[in-house]
This record gives structure tokens, C-alpha cells and sequence, in this order.
């Protein structure tokens, strides 16, 4: 027996609909909009800006005050859009994406202090650059691709950098000798984040609401 | 020829379709007040609708008793799981999308 008025084609359809529906919501996860990437791309290039020719926690406090004033943007924005859609703020997809990305955030951040406080910005640069790029890669399952492609972007430009600062291959020692700490984080988080926000508030724009 | 009966009328209806959708797209055990956040269902509505699906052993829900709050989580059983890959293959015959 079908619904009222509905084929059994069209009832399928509908039921397949809603799949979809619950799949997307349940699994899809945007932790990073466009425009807190843009934001935080614009961030990043200030702040390489500013910490130019700094060092030890003068260098290191430009990038943790731009990290700070991001993360408080991309809380307001992923409460905004859940406020929008009447969703509750602390869901399962933002506890799970938080249980994914910490770890890696927590050691990427601690060994990139360790390396501060020896005054060795390239170091640190690499460790979070390489570590922000596993967090991201570390929530891939329920990620939209463009996130898992951020990711892999950092995660290859990290181990590229730490190669290229540890003289482990000696092309790329040429390459390093004018990057700095600020100019390698410069790239990488203002770079990568201003590409990646860029195409996502430029493309079509898909459901992708945190779950 | 698409033998319509084999539709599984328990999962057949939204809410519980809903619910054998969510339990199946994660191995991870969902605790009642996620589901229901993600449902948007009332808690009456969604007990009637979990406790038909426990009764036709397609999922389980285990009470927990820690120090918090106490809280069920479900998880879908191997038979909810062939139950439910089984209505998607009749879905899909119905659509023409397997032949």
C-alpha cells in the first residue's frame, strides 16, 4: 500500500530523500566556513606581518593572539548558523569533530611552544602547520572534501618545511633559506586558508551545516 | 519483478526510518538526547518509535549509570543492519537503480 495520492516510484523517491537528508546532517561536518577561513587567512598575513624580525614569546604572541580572536569568530559563526536553523549548539557533530581535532591540536601547539621557547620559529612553524593539517585530515570521515584537501595542503607543505629547515634534502635547503618562521606560517595559514575560503564563499553553496 | 512486500513496513515510516539511518551511519553507540536533537523529535514520539525498533531486535539500547546523568545509547544490531541494507536494495529496485 502507498502513501495518499503517491506511486510507489514517488514514495521510494521520498524515502530515499530522506536518507539523504539524515545522512547529510548527521555526517557532513563544515568546522571551518569560508568565511572564517578568510578571516583567518587575513589574520594569519597580519600577523606574519607584525611578528616579522620578532622573536622567542614576542614572535609566538602575534600568532596566539590571532588564533584566539579566529577561534572566537568561527564559535560565533557555527553559533549563528545552528541559532538560524534552530539547532543545538554543542551537537554530536561538533563534539566528535572536537574529539577528532584535539589531539593533534594539542600536541602540534605544545611542540611548537617547545620550539619557541629555544627561539627556533622555523620549527615551530613546520610542527603547527604539519599538526593543524592532521586535525583537519583527523575528522576527513565527515568532512566536505575541500576540508580534506586543506589538510593534505598542510600536512605536505609541513613536512616539506621541516625538511627543508632540518637540511634533509638539500633542494629544498635553497628554497627555505629566505623563509622564516612568519613567512612559512604567512603561506600556509594565510595562503591556503585565503584560497580555500575564497572558493568555498565563490562556489555554489551546499547544506553543509554542522550536525 | 519487484516483490513490493519485501519493504519493511517497521522501517517503512519516517521517524524510524529516520532513526535506522542515523544508528547506521556511525559504529558509535547514539545516546537518546542525540538522537532526539538530531531528529527533532518529542521524547514520547521518539521512545514509541526506538522501542518498535527494539522489538523487532533491530537495535539495542544499554542504560548507562555513571557519575552524570544517567543516559541510554543505541546502537543498530547485525539484523537492524541487514534489515536496513535490504530496504535500500528494494528502494533502489523500486527507482531502477539495481538491476
Amino acid at each position: 500500500m502507498t502513501k495518499q495520492g503517491m506511486t510507489t516510484q514517488e514514495e521510494a523517491a521520498e524515502q530515499l530523500r530522506v536518507i539523504r537528508a539524515v545522512m547529510e546532517r548527521a555526517t557532513i561536518f563544515r568546522a571551518l566556513s569560508g568565511e572564517t577561513a578568510l578571516i583567518g587567512g587575513a589574520a594569519a598575513l597580519a600577523a606574519a606581518w607584525l611578528s616579522e624580525g620578532k622573536h622567542l614569546w614576542a614572535w609566538a604572541a602575534w600568532w596566539l593572539g590571532g588564533l584566539v580572536i579566529v577561534l572566537a569568530f568561527n564559535v560565533f559563526q557555527i553559533f549563528r548558523i545552528k541559532l538560524a536553523h534552530k539547532r543545538p549548539f554543542w551537537s554530536h557533530g561538533l563534539r566528535v569533530a572536537l574529539r577528532g581535532v584535539m589531539p593533534s591540536l594539542i600536541a602540534g601547539g605544545f611542540l611548537g611552544l617547545i620550539f619557541v621557547r629555544v627561539d627556533q620559529d622555523r620549527a615551530a612553524a613546520c610542527m603547527w602547520i604539519l599538526h593543524y593539517g592532521l586535525a583537519l585530515l583527523a575528522i576527513r570521515e565527515f568532512a566536505p572534501k575541500s576540508m580534506v584537501w586543506l589538510g593534505w595542503a598542510f600536512v605536505v607543505f609541513g613536512v616539506a618545511s621541516l625538511a627543508g629547515i632540518t637540511s634533509v634534502v638539500d633542494n629544498l635547503e635553497i628554497w627555505m633559506k629566505d623563509l622564516n618562521g612568519s613567512r612559512l606560517m604567512a603561506i600556509a595559514f594565510g595562503g591556503f586558508h585565503l584560497i580555500y575560503g575564497g572558493l568555498i564563499v565563490t562556489t555554489a553553496r551546499r547544506e553543509e551545516m554542522p550536525g | 519483478m519487484i516483490d513490493f512486500s519485501l519493504l519493511d513496513r517497521t522501517i517503512h515510516e519516517k521517524g524510524r526510518l529516520s532513526i535506522m539511518t542515523l544508528l547506521a551511519s556511525r559504529a558509535e553507540p547514539w545516546p537518546f538526547q542525540d538522537l532526539k536533537g538530531q531528529l527533532e523529535m518529542s521524547d514520547g514520539n521518539l521512545i514509541t518509535h526506538l522501542r518498535t525498533l527494539e522489538k523487532a531486535e533491530f537495535i539495542t539500547g544499554e542504560k548507562l549509570t555513571g557519575d552524570g546523568r544517567p543516559q541510554t545509547l543505541y546502537v543498530l544490531t547485525a539484523v537492524g543492519r541487514e534489515a536496513f541494507v535490504a530496504y535500500l536494495g528494494v528502494l533502489e529496485q523500486i527507482l531502477g537503480l539495481r538491476k
